[in-house]
């Protein structure tokens, strides 16, 4: 089964092409990097995944399907959903935020245990569940930021930049978290970022996107060794120079 | 939120359900407070309870009040009735009461025994010194100073007429009734309309012009009813009829006027030395009155509010979801903020009558836009972020409301609410003006007799509440505002 697929997928802002006839098949239970400059239309291609952004022309399928637009909420519940910032709730606290999906969904499982077992496994400690997200660190954020993304278990993970407004030491930090958390539970996670010295560490599909064109889709090794064009190569240069 | 409801139909009730329940409605001046007042007395004394509905204003609306059965007796003039309501001022008084009868069903009682006729008034040493005894003299002096009162210049009985029936050259400024006495004896003005009981003639000596073209119909004062009232209750009126002289009628207007004294005391007082009859209902403290007025006018304010709240809150949410029609919407609630708080409950009173239902109806009107205002942009003001995070972990849009969005707009609407709760106890003074009762009744009857200590006794505690309701919520807005909130605001 295709995790996910664009066929010819089109979209376009007033007169301004952000995806142009993009045709791809992301590989399952893999990290993608999809990398580009600003407006290349990285973030456009992540929100049509999840159906936030519906494209003007072309199919979207998701878990083999096509995209349901009337459906919308059960598909965006099967994926974990991160974005820059964290985008935590600021009213409720961190057991709160981790456990939202819940209140979405007939409750099948059982909430307090898989708050407990998401901490554990990203190192927060038990005691901050009754914490609010600004007593937290931008770190400590980042991580309730994962396990909410991982509460119901998803086999898609959507990454918008998540690392953009943390600092250096924090940044490599949560990068490390990713990996470790993608060798015991590996899933398809498609990561937007501008940065290839992050989409070299943690990716192993990169995806160069540029004026909504892909550029480049195919192992980690293989774009950063021979850059398929020069606007690969000065994205490259730009940041593992 | 069951609790609010049911402390609400537990009010209402209280207002309403009070059986054998007479409401006596008042012309807003000094003599009608009096009259109303010996009627209420009158009836309590019988055993009755009496709701008093004073401050309603001119002739019309008293008189549209009765006919809409807001209240259920208030005094009037024959001639008024001839002149305002029937448009014929010929007609006798046994033809006032038929033509009441047939035209609106409505009955009055035999005179209480005085004529308070309409007069034309100067002082005496004018009258010795260009020798004006009769309205036709003023023919000889055009540079006569003439004012009037608004009422009087807009008459059929009134000044238009008068002028044309004497051929009289002056114009006529017009000006309050209840300044007029002092504007003559600042030599402001040289002539002024006066009630023939008025208290001032004596006081002030006083020349009444002699009506020598017999214009002004009698004016005699009597009890205004349904015909079908309640024949117990005729009855009991009629220990009125031919009770109150001219002279009795200047000395009681007197006695409020310039002995201070309460119309609840004078009307006690002619009660028991005219009919004998003791109210043993004891009156209340001046303590004991403000503090049910000042119930009454929070009532007002917060019936209102809470309706309000329950209405434009949910609005609010709604036209979130619908930007195009929320600005016309915004639009309309903002016109109805512009109309001016008097001219707003005029408009309320034929659609709702006199009473608690039109103030907290315009009450609830002025509310809305602040709430609606403040919920819209409240939930307008989330960041969109966590909107899109929303969007994007699986909710719909009404879990987006409920857990999102709503619980972050609270601070937003609070405001809008304390906004709402201070514009409404300001505006609930002028809901006295339509017989609703509140803090605003010292404040109409303070104008109308123009005591200042009245007006005060209204407006302070009313400052007052304003600023405590103020202060109640900023309180309340900090305790129920968690702290998370604060920070995230800031």
């Amino acid at each position: 089964m295709k995790i996910v697929e664009f066929v010819e997928v089109n979209h376009a802002y007033a007169d301004r092409v952000v995806l142009k006839n993009i045709s791809i098949s992301f590989p399952a239970n893999k990290l993608t990097a999809i990398i580009g400059k600003s407006g290349s239309g990285k973030s456009t291609l992540l929100q049509s995944v999840n159906g936030l952004i519906k494209p003007i022309s072309g199919t979207v399928n998701i878990f083999g399907e096509k995209f349901n637009y009337k459906q919308f909420t059960a598909i965006r519940l099967r994926m974990g959903y991160m974005v820059q910032g964290t985008g935590l709730f600021p009213h409720l606290t961190v057991a709160e935020n981790i456990s939202i999906a819940d209140k979405l969904i007939a409750g099948s499982i059982s909430k307090t245990d898989r708050i407990k077992e998401l901490m554990t496994l990203v190192g927060l400690p038990e005691s901050f569940q009754i914490k609010y997200p600004y007593e937290l660190s931008g770190g400590e954020q980042q991580r309730v930021g994962i396990c909410r993304a991982l509460f119901l278990n998803p086999s898609l993970l959507l990454m918008d930049e998540p690392f953009g407004s943390l600092d250096p030491i924090t940044r490599f930090e949560i990068q490390k978290e990713i990996l470790r958390l993608q060798q015991l539970e590996p899933r398809t996670i498609l990561l937007v970022t501008h940065d290839m010295r992050e989409a070299s560490k943690l990716a192993d599909y990169i995806l160069v996107l540029d004026k909504g064109e892909i550029q480049q889709f195919d192992t980690s090794e293989k774009v950063l060794k021979s850059p398929i064009n020069k606007t690969v190569e000065e994205l490259i240069n730009a940041t593992l120079a | 939120m069951r609790k609010i409801f049911l402390f609400l139909v537990f009010c209402f009730s209280m207002l309403n359900g009070e059986a054998q329940t007479i409401r006596v409605g008042a012309k807003h001046f000094n003599e009608g407070y009096i009259l109303s007042e010996i009627i209420s007395q009158l009836l309590e004394s019988e055993g009755y309870s009496v709701d008093r509905k004073y401050n309603l204003g001119g002739t019309l609306v008293c008189f549209e009040a009765l006919r809409n059965n807001a209240i259920d007796v208030y005094p009037e003039y024959s001639g008024t009735l001839s002149a305002e309501i029937l448009k014929q001022p010929q007609l006798s008084y046994k033809e006032i009461n038929l033509a009441l009868q047939s035209k609106f069903n409505l009955e009055i009682a035999a005179p209480y025994g005085f004529n308070n006729s309409y007069a034309l008034v100067c002082l005496k040493e004018l009258s010795d010194r260009q020798n004006i005894i009769a309205i036709s003299d003023l023919k000889n002096h055009p540079s006569l100073q003439i004012g009037m009162s608004y009422e009087f210049l807009k008459r059929v009985d009134g000044w238009e007429n008068l002028k044309n029936s004497y051929a009289l050259p002056q114009p006529a400024v017009g000006l309050e009734h209840g300044l007029a006495y002092q504007a003559l004896q600042q030599k402001k003005i040289d002539i002024t309309d006066a009630y023939s009981t008025d208290g001032e003639i004596e006081k002030y000596g006083l020349v009444v012009l002699t009506d020598d073209q017999k214009f002004f119909p009698t004016y005699q004062a009597t009890s205004l009813y349904p015909k079908n009232i309640n024949p117990k209750i005729k009855k009991i009126l009629a220990q009125l009829d031919g009770k109150i002289s001219e002279a009795t009628m200047q000395a009681m207007n007197a006695a409020v006027l310039f002995q201070k004294k309460t119309f609840a005391d004078v009307a006690k007082q002619f009660l028991s030395t005219q009919l004998n009859i003791v109210n043993s209902r004891n009156q209340k403290s001046v303590a004991q009155d403000l503090v049910s007025k000042i119930a009454t006018h929070l009532f007002l304010t917060f019936s209102a509010l809470i309706l309000a709240v329950l209405f434009a809150v949910p609005i609010g949410s709604w036209l979130y979801w619908q930007p195009k029609i929320s600005t016309p919407i915004l639009y309309f609630t903002g016109l109805l903020q512009t109309i001016p708080s008097i001219a707003l409950l005029a408009i309320l009173i034929p659609v709702f009558g006199i009473g608690t239902t039109p103030a907290i109806s315009a009450l609830f009107l002025y509310a809305l836009l602040p709430i609606l205002r403040n919920t819209l942009t409240g939930l307008q003001s989330v960041d969109p972020l966590l909107k899109r995070v929303a969007d994007g972990i699986g909710m719909n849009r009404y879990q987006k409301l409920k857990l999102v969005e709503f619980p972050l707009a609270i601070p937003s609407i609070l405001a809008g609410i304390r906004t709402a709760a201070v514009i409404n106890v300001g505006t609930a003074t002028l809901a006295a003006f339509i017989g609703a009762g509140g803090l605003g009744e010292y404040i109409v009857t303070g104008l109308a007799l123009n005591n200042t200590e009245l007006i005060l006794r209204g407006a302070i505690p009313a400052a007052l509440l304003a600023l405590l309701i103020e202060l109640g919520f900023s309180v309340f807005e900090k305790w129920w505002e968690p702290k998370h909130l604060r920070s995230y605001s800031k």
